[in-house]
Parts: C-alpha cells; structure tokens; sequence
C-alpha cells in the first residue's frame, strides 16, 4: 500500500455514488419476471425484424395496432417491463404467435396404498385391496373393469 | 472525468462527460437491455459464427452471463476486505506480471469489464465491452475500451495517483 498514492486517488473521488449496487439489489429481487419479460422481448423483437420483410412490421406499426405509444413499446423490448396478460394476449393477436404458455390440466387418481409397475403388475391381492371386488388382473391389463379407474403403470 | 465509489475504498468507476451513469452501472444497463443486445448482435452477427450461435441464443446468453457476473460483484460488495486482485487479470492472459497501473479484466464467457489495478486490491473500472474476437484492437467498440484504459491511466498519472519509485522499478526490468 502506497498511502500518498491513496491520497491523491482520494481527492478525485466525487461525493457522487455509484447506482450500480441499488439496481444490481433490485434486478436480484425481481430475477423471476425480469428473466420471463426478457424472453418475451427476445421474441417480440424478433418477430418483428421477420415480419418486417413480408407483412412490413415495425414498432411504430405495432404500437399503432395496439393502440399504444411507440414509447411503450420501447419500453417493452428492452425486456424490463412487467406486462399484463391483456398486453401479452394482443401481442400475440397482432403478431400472430405464442409468447406464454399455460400447462393443460390433467386428473389422476392417486392411490397411495399399493405401488403399480411394470415389474410387478396389478395382483389379485392389491386389485381387491383397492375396490374390493374381482377384477381383470392379468399383467398388462392395469385397469378395473367394474369401476373404470384407470391405473397408470409407474418406473416406465 | 468523474470518479465515484462502487465499494468503500476498494473499488471506483469512471463517469465520463456526457454520461448520465458511471462505466459499472451502464454495462450492466445494457447487458440486460434486450433492444441493445439485439441491435450489437445484429451488427456483429458474423462474429457469431465462432460460437455457432444465433442472435436470439447469443442474447439469451449474454442475460444469462451478465446475471452470473452482477452476483459475483454483489457477493464482492459484502464482503469487508474484497479481493479485487482475484476477479481482475492482466489484459495479456499469458502477463502475470503486477507493475504500476496495470491494465486489467475482469471476465465471463465474451463479457469484460475493464479496470486499472491502483494498489493491492484497489482498482478502477474504466469501462467494459462484449468482447467475440480474439484481438481488442480487432473491432472498434473494443478498441475504444484501449483507449480508455490509456486515457484514464493518464489521468491518474496526472493526479498523483501514480508510485515514481515503482515505475522506475518496471522501466529497470
């Protein structure tokens, strides 16, 4: 350490800080939708540079179509903007393709009583266990005949 | 030329003229602006060849990167005593040599930010650029970053900020 030399280093240090670690703080708490608002913008503004050529898209264009102004959509494709699904929605109207998407439901029943694999197929044991009636247990046919359950195999 | 403190005595950034954020604060602007990155890409598309990447892949890389990188100084800034002379390299990977006011990096995959080494673990950042050729003098966003470093190196010398004793060492070597 040169401490003259730290010194001087310190005389031309303005009173001024830096707002790098106050926006570093903010991006870190906020990583999730500014991770989801940057991938949309990826694709917004790719699909616009490739509409350009055929449909003559623009940003102004889309602003225009969404009835915003080009400031916003400025705004937007630098990633950053927390958007509503309403914007999201007529986006992908405009432009013709998917931003999001929202996994389909699907029902399963759940038995916990009984472990069902290809390795050991359904018993006569385990079958009447579950309903407590005779059914179809022969390997391969993993269903109730009476009561419609279906069973899914597991460990495929 | 301003300088404004990023971590208490340890770490300092340029705010050049002009500019409304200092070199720290503005590379992790537009590291994480999709607009910018799109518009560097596109005009650096041939560089991507190398790293077989498209613009979009190149983008979401470079988010990707940036948030490692802005983690690695925010674990810095909690510490007490920082060790600066870690994360910064000489430019030169095959140059270990530790001389007054050497030119350093601090790096990610193709990102770079720049700084001039002060004292021990004392260092200024003078800017930072997307760095996907091999040479800086090879294209003119980083060879601007050269400039930089020698102006802000200058500036320094002028200021005092600077160990005679220690130059004269290196120019005896």
């Amino acid at each position: 350490m040169n401490p003259k030399k730290l010194d001087n280093l310190k005389k031309l240090v303005s009173k001024n800080k830096s707002g790098w670690l106050e926006k570093a703080k903010w991006r870190e708490e906020n990583e999730s939708w500014l991770d989801k608002s940057a991938k949309i913008a990826i694709l917004i503004i790719s699909e616009i540079e490739e509409q350009k050529k055929t449909k003559g898209m623009s940003q102004k264009k889309l602003a225009e179509k969404l009835d915003v102004s080009p400031q916003y959509i400025n705004k937007l494709l630098k990633g950053q903007e927390n958007l509503t699904l309403e914007t999201i929605s007529k986006i992908e109207d405009v432009l013709g393709i998917s931003l999001i998407e929202i996994p389909s439901f699907t029902i399963e029943e759940v038995y916990t009583d009984i472990q069902l694999s290809h390795n050991a197929p359904l018993s006569k044991f385990n079958a009447q266990k579950v309903a407590g009636k005779s059914y179809d247990y022969t390997p391969g046919a993993f269903y109730v005949n009476e009561s419609e359950t279906t069973y899914k195999p597991t460990g495929s | 030329m301003e300088i404004v403190t990023i971590f208490d005595n340890c770490l300092y950034a340029v705010k050049y003229d002009g500019e409304t954020s200092d070199e720290l604060e503005r590379l992790f602007d537009e590291w994480s602006d999709v607009t910018i990155l799109y518009e560097f890409f596109t005009s650096n598309k041939k560089d991507l060849t190398y790293y077989q990447l498209n613009i979009k892949s190149a983008i979401e890389e470079t988010l990707k990167e940036a948030k490692e990188f802005r983690k690695r100084f925010i674990r810095l800034s909690n510490k007490k005593n920082p060790n600066l002379d870690s994360i910064f390299k000489n430019l030169d990977d095959l140059d270990v040599r530790v001389y007054e006011l050497v030119k350093r990096k601090s790096k990610r995959k193709w990102l770079r930010i720049y700084a001039i080494r002060i004292d021990t673990n004392v260092y200024l950042i003078t800017g930072g650029a997307i760095k996907l050729t091999h040479k800086m003098e090879e294209r003119p966003h980083t060879a601007l970053e050269l400039t930089k470093l020698e102006k802000c190196r200058n500036y320094l010398i002028e200021n005092g900020v600077f160990d005679i004793d220690s130059y004269r060492e290196m120019l005896n070597e």
